[in-house]
């Protein structure tokens, strides 16, 4: 890659893999009912274009059709020990900031 | 901010540890016995729904000759979307799974649902599953072509739509 220091390189992966991040945590979060999750996805003035609807676009509008998509239950757990408080959000915080976070468990809910 | 070579490191890891996960599925769905255990610690836990839990090598072994592999059967076993999370050396991966068979007429999706692992760095440097807990949020209940249906089991159950 002629023209890049090695330090823009890495930063060139590095982009390539918090990019792929937030793209799965947008399925992850909407699949899962993780509202602030999924709304750290997008910038402030986001659109979206979901088909036969109507154009999303800004933070209030994607809340309104987080909320009307529909979510698993939030007790899909087959008995893990559940830490409460550690979740998917926090998951996304630390990956994001680049914190290393005390690791979650996936499923902080309990079994209904 | 980080050393170049603390950058580097994080991303060796987070590529050793896809390596892994890929590893889980390449291993189970063709038969790579020793390839399989390795995505292991000694001390592990796996919960497939249905079963005994696994802890440990010997109970890893068994349950990996318990499964079907190919070519008596083939499946497959992908892992989808992983969003990992690294503490020092240990990692929690929240990923989504299906699982491909044959059935009469074609290839189907058997099940689908999402892996909860937890993953740690080994002294010999290789990132190994320490933990997987399958989450099945659906299945389908006739049994592919050369394998049995999915076992019963309260989530079983639940993926089927029905009451736990």
């Amino acid at each position: 890659m002629s023209g890049l220091s090695i330090d823009e390189r890495l930063r060139r992966l590095e982009d390539e893999r918090d990019i792929l991040q937030t793209l799965y945590l947008y399925g992850h979060s909407l699949d899962d009912g993780r509202e602030d999750v999924f709304m750290d996805c997008w910038t402030p003035d986001a659109a979206l274009l979901w088909p036969d609807r109507a154009p999303i676009r800004g933070h209030a509008a994607l809340r309104d059709a987080f909320r009307a998509h529909s979510h698993a239950p939030l007790a899909w757990h087959n008995g893990e020990p559940a830490r409460p408080g550690q979740g998917l959000a926090r998951m996304s915080s630390a990956l994001r900031l680049r914190l290393r976070a005390p690791p979650f468990t996936g499923t902080s809910h309990a079994v209904k | 901010v980080a050393s170049l070579e603390a950058r580097v490191l994080l991303l060796e890891d987070e590529q050793a540890i896809l390596d892994t996960l890929y590893g889980y599925g390449h291993g189970l769905d063709y038969g790579l016995e020793d390839a399989w255990i390795d995505c292991w610690t000694p001390d592990a836990i796996l919960d497939w729904p249905g079963r005994a839990l696994m802890q440990g090598h010997d109970a890893l072994r068994q349950g990996f000759r318990s499964h079907t592999h190919a070519p008596d059967v083939f499946h497959k076993h992908i892992v989808i979307d992983p969003v990992l999370t690294i503490d020092g050396d240990r990692a929690s991966v929240l990923s989504m799974f299906a699982r491909l068979d044959r059935y009469p007429g074609g290839p189907r999706i058997r099940a689908f649902g999402r892996y909860r692992d937890t993953l740690v760095r080994c002294p010999d440097g290789r990132w190994r599953i320490s933990s997987r807990y399958p989450d099945i949020e659906s299945i389908r209940t006739e049994a592919p072509l050369g394998a049995e249906p999915f076992p019963d089991s309260p989530q079983a159950r639940r993926a089927l739509g029905g009451a736990a």
